[in-house]
C-alpha cells in the first residue's frame, strides 16, 4: 500500500506532502461531515419488519482517486420519529452511551428476515444481512471493482481513518469482488469499540458447518471476549412450493384466429368469463405463474434450547412457531399489455392520410371547396331519414388501404354503427343508458360502452392484435367515412349522449355530440323550408299578396334555407291588433306573450317574447380558443364585448320583429327584469324606470338597441351555420394524425379497461376483494381525464402500472384459491380472508402463529383449515423442498458489565445455507480501550 | 391598473412570470353587483353604473400569497338567465366561484341554490366556493340579514362575506381568502397524491391503505 502511495506521488508534479490516500481521505471525511455520521442520537428501536417496509434515502457522491472514480453511498432508512418522548429515558437500564443505533440494529432480532421475495422492494443486501438502519457504502464505479487485498485494505483504512476523524458512528463498508457477488468488508466505531463486518461464501464447506451447532462453535472462537449470558438464535426455513400456473387463455375480440389459440403449457386452463362485451383483449401470457414459498421462523431462542446437526433437527416445520406462506406473482396480461403498447402511439406523429392514402374520405379536395348546400340539394331528393339503404359514393366503396380485409373491418363497423347493419349486429347501443345518466366517478370520458368507448378500446385493440398502427389507421379512416356518411345523409350518430357538447366528457364525445346537433338543427331546418314551400304554395292560391321585404341579397339567401316559425303566430297578432294599427310593420316571429304585459307605448297591444336564435353548442377546444381570444384581446377593451354582442343583436331585433312598436324598456322588461326598476317619488306614487346602468349614454345595450333593425330569426343569419360546424368536425376527426387519436382515446380506453377488469372481477366474485383499490384507481382516473387539456399528452404510465397491478393479483388470487382447495376444502369467504392478508401484508399470509393460537386467537376461528390444508402433514416431504436456512446468532454485553462500564459490545453472526453453499456474515465487536 | 388595450397589459398577457394561474369565476344573478365588486378589486374603482355586462367578461390581475406569484383570471359573467348557456360553458376548469348575491334583494338570495346546482353540474368537483352579500352599505334597504346569509353558507358548506363594492368593505378580502383556500386545496390533493411526489415503489400502491377520501372527490 504505502509503495502504491509512492509511486503516484513520484509522477505528481505538485510537491505538496499529500498523498494520494490522503487526499481521498479528506474528500470521504468532508462527505463525511455533510452526512451528519458523527450523530450518535440512535432514535429508537425498529418495529418489527420495518426496515422492510419503510422507506430508504439514499445519498451519492462520486470521489476520484487515481483516475478511477469511486462511487460513496448513504444509506438510511426513514423511521418514522418516535411516538415515545425518548425512550431511552424510558429503558433506563439498557442506557449505555457506547451503544450507538448500529449496536441496537445488529442485536434487534425484529429486523432479522425480510420477507423472501425482494422484488417489490429493492433493499440493500446490507440491511437484509445485518438489519442495519444507516450505513455507508464504498465501490469503484464503471463495471470495475476491487480484487486484491491490498485494495481492500486501502479503502478500508482510508474509511476507518476518515471515520475515526469525523467520529462517525455509522458503519462503513467497502465492496469487494465482482459486484455481483455481495461481498463486502466494512467497519463501525463505538466510543471504545469498533465492529469489523467480515463476508466470506464458501462453495463446498464441511457439511456439519450447515447445521447451528458447528456455526454456534464457530461464533464463540470468533467472540474477542468472554461474556457471561447465552447466545441468541433466530432461524428461519425456506421451501418452496411447485410454481403455479393457471392457464387463463388469450382472448381478442374480432380475431377468429387467435381465440382458439392452444399452446400446451402444465397446469390448468381457466378461462376468463365476462357478462358485458368490451372490445378489448384479456387473459394473461403462459409464462404468468407463481411461485409458492412456505417460510417458518423461529424469532428468538437461546443457543441451548434447539439442538440442529446433519442428524437431527429441532427445525422442522411442524416445531415452528412461527409459519407463512408467500406467494411470489409473475403475470402479464393481455389487456395491460395491449394498453401499455397503445401508449406508442402518443409518440407516433405520422398522418393518418400517410397510411391510408389521401382522400380516404372520399370526397375530393374540389368537391369539399365547392358548397356543400349543393350536396344538400342533390342527396336531399335521394334519401330520407331512417332508411339504410345509402347510394354508394364512389369514393366511399373505394377499399382503404390496411392489414384488414373488407370482412374484417366491416365487423368493426357493425359493432360501432349496429343501426346500419341491423341483421348483423350483435351489439346493440343500449337506450337508456345514455339518456342523462351521471357518472358518477366523473371522468372525463363518455358513457360505457358508448360509439366512443367502443371506438377506443378498438382502436387499441387492432394496435395490438390487429394490424399495429396500419389497422388502426384503417379503423380510424373507416370511422371518419363513416360519419361522413351519417351526416350526408342526415343521420345522426349512434351511441352518444344526447344534447349540446357536454364540457364534462371527453373531447371526441363532445365533437360527436356537435355532429349530432348539427344533424338536428338541419333535419328541423330542412323540414321547416318545406312547410314554408307548402305554406307558399297556399298563400299563393288564395291570396296573391304577400308582403315580405327582401330587399338584400344575404336575406335573400337565409330566407331560402330559413324559414322555421315563419308566421306562425298570424291569427293572434291579427285578433289582438287594434283597427287603429299600422298594419305596414307586421309582427313577425312571435313565441309567446310575456304573461299579461302590456307595451309600454302602446297599452293595447300585448308584450311578445320573441322566437330566438338557439344559443350556439360549441365544443371545449371551441371554448377555450374564444377565451384565448378575449385574452389577447385584453380586458375591458369592448372587443370582447363585441364578441358577445351577436346574440344579443339577434334578440333584439327578433324582439323588434315581433313587437314592432316595442320600446328597449320593452326589451329591458323581458331580457333583464331587475334593470326595470320600480321607484317612489315623493307623493308615494309608484312607477318604474330604466336602471341607471341600462340609461347611462351610449352604453352597449343602447348602442346594439340602436342597430337593431326588425328582422325575426327566420330571417336572420344564423349563428350557428350547422353545416360548416359539422363539416369542422368531421375535417377534424379527418385530419389527426396518430399521436392526436391517441390523445382523443386513451382516456374512454382506460375507463373501458378498468370496466372490464370489474367485469371479471365480478365474474370471479371477487370484486369485493379489490374494492379498494378499483376505487383508489378510479379517482386516480377522475384526476388523470380533467388534468391535462386538449392539445397535452396525458401521462398514463402511472394509472397502466397500478392497473397491471391489479392485474397480477387476481392471478395471485386464483392461484391462492386454487392451492387453498377452493372449493372443495375451503370456503370462499375463508380465501378472501386470508388473500387480503396477502394484499396487505406484502404477499404473505400468516399460516402458523402458535403465540396468538395459543392465546385462542385468530387461528382457532378461521385459518383453521387452511392451516391444515397449507401445513404438509410429514416434515420428511418437506425436507427435500428446503431451499434456504437462514441462521442469526447474536450476543450481546449485558446490561450489568454495561452499567460498569464494560460494555463488550455486540456479536453478529449470520450464516445462510443455500443447498450446499454457505455464507457467513460476521460482525464482531473488539473493545480499542487497549489497542 | 389594466387598462384597456394598454400595451403594457398586452405584455402582462404574455408574461409567463407566475408561479400559479388560477382562473375564478363570478356568478350570481343579475344586478347583484359583480361587476362593481370585480372593478373595485381589480382598479379598486367604483361606478353605480357599470354596463351590465353582456355575455361573459374578464379581468387579470396577479398577486403574491405565500411568496407565489398567483395570477387570477377572473371572469365576470352576465346574471341574466338568457346568458346561462354561455356562462356554464366557462365554468370548465374554474378552480374557485364567487357566488354573489345582493343583501337589498331576497330574489337573488333565493337564486343562491340554484346558482350552486349550476357549479355541482358544470364545474370541477374540487373547485372552491365562496359566498359573498354584496351590497351590505345599502343597511335602510337590507332583507337578508348577516344571520341568514351565514346559516346559508353553513348548510352549503362553504365560507360567507358580506361585502360592499361601493364602500370597499371585505372585497380584497374575499379574493385572499379563495385563493387561500384554493392553495390549501392544492397542497392536500399533492400530499394525498403520490404520482405527484414520486418516490414510491411499484407494487406498492395497491398494498396502501386508500389515500385521503376518494369518495370526496365524487360526491357532488
Amino acid at each position: 500500500m504505502a509503495e502504491e502511495i509512492d509511486d503516484s506521488d513520484f509522477y505528481r508534479e505538485n510537491f505538496s506532502a499529500d498523498s494520494d490516500w490522503e487526499v481521498f481521505n479528506a474528500q470521504l471525511a468532508e462527505i463525511l461531515q455533510k452526512w451528519d455520521v458523527q450523530n450518535a442520537d440512535w432514535g429508537r428501536e425498529l418495529r418489527p419488519e420495518e426496515l422492510f417496509s419503510c422507506k430508504w434515502q439514499v445519498e451519492s457522491e462520486t470521489l476520484n482517486l487515481l483516475r478511477n472514480n469511486i462511487a460513496v453511498e448513504y444509506y438510511e432508512a426513514k423511521v418514522s420519529a418516535s411516538e415515545v418522548a425518548s425512550p431511552e429515558h424510558e429503558e433506563g437500564s439498557n442506557v449505555c452511551l457506547q451503544r450507538t443505533s448500529c449496536h441496537h440494529d445488529l442485536m434487534s432480532s425484529v429486523n432479522s428476515f425480510g420477507p423472501p421475495i425482494s422484488s417489490s422492494n429493492e433493499l440493500h443486501m446490507l440491511a437484509r444481512i445485518y438489519g442495519l438502519r444507516r450505513f455507508i457504502v464504498l465501490h469503484p464505479v464503471n463495471s470495475q471493482f476491487l480484487k486484491s487485498t491490498s485494495e481492500f485494505n486501502f479503502f478500508l483504512s482510508a474509511a476507518a481513518v476518515s471515520s475515526a476523524e469525523v467520529g462517525s458512528v455509522v458503519p462503513i463498508f467497502v465492496q469487494i469482488y465482482d459486484p455481483k457477488w455481495n461481498f463486502y468488508t466494512g467497519l463501525a466505531f463505538a466510543p471504545a469499540l469498533r465492529t469489523n463486518f467480515r463476508l466470506i461464501g464458501l462453495d463446498q464447506p464441511q457439511k456439519e458447518c450447515l447445521y447451528l451447532m458447528r456455526q454456534l462453535a464457530m461464533f464463540k472462537e470468533k467472540v474477542p471476549a468472554s461474556y457471561t449470558q447465552p447466545a441468541m438464535v433466530s432461524v428461519r426455513m425456506t421451501y418452496a412450493l411447485d410454481t403455479m400456473r393457471i392457464r387463463m387463455p388469450m382472448n381478442v375480440p374480432f380475431d377468429h384466429g387467435l381465440n382458439s389459440e392452444d399452446i400446451v403449457v402444465s397446469g390448468e386452463v381457466a378461462p376468463l368469463e365476462t357478462m358485458h362485451f368490451h372490445a378489448l383483449p384479456h387473459g394473461y401470457t403462459p409464462e404468468s405463474r407463481t411461485e409458492i414459498y412456505l417460510v417458518y421462523t423461529w424469532p428468538e431462542l437461546t443457543e441451548h434450547v434447539a439442538f440442529d446437526s446433519e442428524q437431527s433437527s429441532d427445525f422442522v416445520p411442524s416445531k415452528a412457531p412461527l409459519g407463512q406462506i408467500y406467494l411470489s406473482v409473475e403475470a402479464s396480461s393481455y389487456l395491460s399489455c395491449c394498453l401499455q403498447d397503445y401508449q406508442q402511439a402518443g409518440r407516433v406523429t405520422r398522418t393518418l392520410e400517410s397510411y391510408v392514402g389521401r382522400n380516404f374520405s372520399g370526397i375530393s379536395s374540389g368537391a369539399e371547396a365547392a358548397n356543400p348546400l349543393d350536396q344538400l340539394t342533390e342527396h336531399k331528393l335521394k334519401t330520407r331519414r331512417g332508411q339504410y339503404e345509402l347510394p354508394s359514393r364512389a369514393g366511399q366503396s373505394k377499399r382503404l388501404p390496411g392489414p384488414m380485409t373488407e370482412n374484417e373491418l366491416n365487423e368493426l363497423l357493425t359493432y360501432l354503427f349496429p343501426d346500419m347493419h341491423p341483421e348483423t349486429a350483435l351489439f346493440p347501443y343500449a337506450k337508456e343508458s345514455f339518456r342523462d345518466k351521471f357518472d358518477p366517478m366523473r371522468i372525463k370520458s363518455a358513457v360505457p360502452d358508448s360509439l366512443v368507448c367502443r371506438l377506443s378500446c378498438l382502436l387499441a385493440t387492432c394496435h395490438a392484435h390487429l394490424g399495429g398502427f396500419e389497422g388502426m389507421a384503417q379503423l380510424w379512416a373507416a370511422f371518419t367515412r363513416q360519419l361522413r356518411m351519417l351526416w350526408d345523409n342526415s343521420l345522426s350518430v349512434p351511441g352518444i349522449t344526447p344534447g349540446f357538447p357536454d364540457t364534462r366528457t371527453c373531447l371526441l364525445h363532445q365533437k360527436l355530440q356537435m355532429l349530432n346537433v348539427c344533424v338536428d338543427r338541419r333535419v328541423q331546418r330542412e323540414a321547416a323550408s318545406k312547410r314554408k314551400q307548402q305554406q307558399q304554395q297556399q298563400q299563393q292560391q288564395t291570396q296573391r299578396t304577400v308582403t315580405t321585404n327582401i330587399t338584400d341579397d344575404e336575406q335573400e339567401d337565409d330566407d331560402e334555407d330559413d324559414g322555421e316559425f315563419y308566421d306562425c303566430d298570424e291569427p293572434t297578432s291579427a285578433s289582438s291588433s287594434p283597427i287603429k294599427a299600422v298594419l305596414s310593420i307586421r309582427p313577425e316571429g312571435r313565441l309567446q306573450r310575456l304573461s299579461e304585459e302590456r307595451l309600454l307605448d302602446e297599452p293595447e297591444e300585448f308584450l311578445y317574447i320573441p322566437v330566438t336564435q338557439e344559443p350556439v353548442p360549441k365544443t371545449e377546444d371551441q371554448l377555450q380558443d374564444d377565451a384565448e381570444i378575449m385574452l389577447k384581446l385584453g380586458p375591458g377593451s369592448g372587443l370582447t364585448t363585441q364578441m358577445m354582442c351577436t346574440s344579443l343583436l339577434s334578440d333584439m331585433e327578433a324582439f323588434k320583429a315581433a313587437n314592432p312598436r316595442g320600446q328597449m324598456e320593452d326589451f329591458i322588461r323581458w331580457y333583464s327584469p331587475k334593470d326595470w326598476e320600480q321607484v317612489e317619488d315623493e307623493s308615494g306614487k309608484i312607477s318604474h324606470q330604466l336602471s341607471v346602468r341600462m340609461t347611462t349614454p351610449g352604453n352597449t345595450w343602447q348602442t346594439v338597441w340602436q342597430q337593431a333593425q326588425p328582422v325575426p330569426v327566420a330571417r336572420q343569419k344564423r349563428l350557428f351555420d350547422d353545416t360548416n360546424e359539422a363539416l369542422k368536425v368531421l375535417q377534424f376527426l379527418e385530419t389527426r394524425n396518430m399521436s392526436e387519436i391517441y390523445a382523443l382515446t386513451v382516456i374512454p380506453l382506460l375507463h373501458s379497461a378498468i370496466l372490464k377488469i370489474i367485469d371479471l372481477f365480478n365474474n370471479a366474485q371477487v370484486e369485493d376483494v379489490f374494492s379498494a383499490q378499483i376505487e383508489q384507481w378510479l379517482s386516480d382516473l377522475c384526476r388523470l381525464s380533467r388534468a391535462h387539456g386538449s392539445d397535452e399528452m396525458p401521462l398514463i404510465k402511472g394509472a397502466l402500472d397500478d392497473l397491471a397491478e391489479l392485474e397480477r393479483r387476481f392471478y395471485q388470487f386464483r392461484c391462492f384459491e386454487r392451492l387453498s382447495g377452493y372449493p372443495k376444502r375451503s370456503t370462499q369467504a375463508q380465501v378472501k380472508r386470508q388473500f387480503e392478508e396477502i394484499l396487505k401484508n406484502d404477499n404473505c399470509c400468516t399460516i402458523v402463529n402458535k403465540k396468538l393460537s395459543a392465546a385462542g386467537d385468530v387461528l382457532g376461528s378461521s385459518g383453521g383449515s387452511l392451516y391444515d390444508i397449507l401445513n404438509p402433514k410429514q416434515d420428511k416431504d418437506m425436507s427435500e423442498r428446503l431451499i434456504t436456512k437462514d441462521y442469526v446468532i447474536r450476543l450481546d454485553g449485558d446490561a450489568k458489565t454495561a452499567e460498569k462500564g464494560e460494555y463488550l459490545g455486540p456479536q453478529f453472526m449470520r450464516a445462510i445455507v443455500t443447498g450446499e453453499k454457505l455464507r457467513l456474515c460476521g460482525a464482531f465487536t473488539e473493545s480499542t480501550t487497549f489497542i | 391598473m389594466a387598462g384597456g388595450g394598454d400595451p403594457k397589459w398586452q405584455k402582462d398577457a404574455a408574461d409567463q412570470n407566475f408561479d400559479y394561474m388560477f382562473k375564478l369565476l363570478i356568478i350570481g344573478n343579475s344586478s347583484v353587483g359583480k361587476t362593481s365588486f370585480l372593478f373595485r378589486y381589480a382598479d379598486d374603482s367604483f361606478t353605480s353604473a357599470f354596463v351590465s355586462t353582456v355575455g361573459i367578461d374578464f379581468k387579470v390581475k396577479t398577486v403574491f400569497r405565500h411568496d407565489k406569484r398567483v395570477k387570477l383570471q377572473i371572469w365576470d359573467t352576465a346574471g341574466q338567465e338568457r346568458y346561462r348557456t354561455i356562462t356554464t360553458a366557462y365554468y370548465r376548469g374554474a378552480m374557485g366561484f364567487i357566488l354573489m348575491y345582493d343583501v337589498t334583494n331576497e330574489d337573488s338570495f333565493n337564486s343562491v341554490q340554484d346558482w350552486v346546482t349550476q357549479i355541482k353540474t358544470y364545474s370541477w368537483d374540487n373547485a372552491q366556493v365562496i359566498l359573498v352579500g354584496n351590497k351590505c352599505d345599502m343597511e335602510d334597504q337590507r332583507v337578508i340579514s348577516f344571520e341568514r346569509g351565514r346559516q346559508l353558507a353553513d348548510q352549503l358548506g362553504v365560507e360567507f362575506f358580506e361585502t360592499s363594492a361601493k364602500e370597499n368593505v371585505n372585497v380584497k378580502a374575499v379574493f385572499e381568502r379563495l385563493v387561500d383556500i384554493i392553495c390549501d386545496k392544492m397542497s392536500e390533493s399533492l400530499d394525498a397524491d403520490p404520482t405527484l411526489v414520486g418516490g414510491t415503489q411499484k407494487g406498492q400502491r395497491l398494498t396502501d391503505q386508500p389515500q385521503g377520501t376518494p369518495n370526496a372527490n365524487c360526491n357532488c
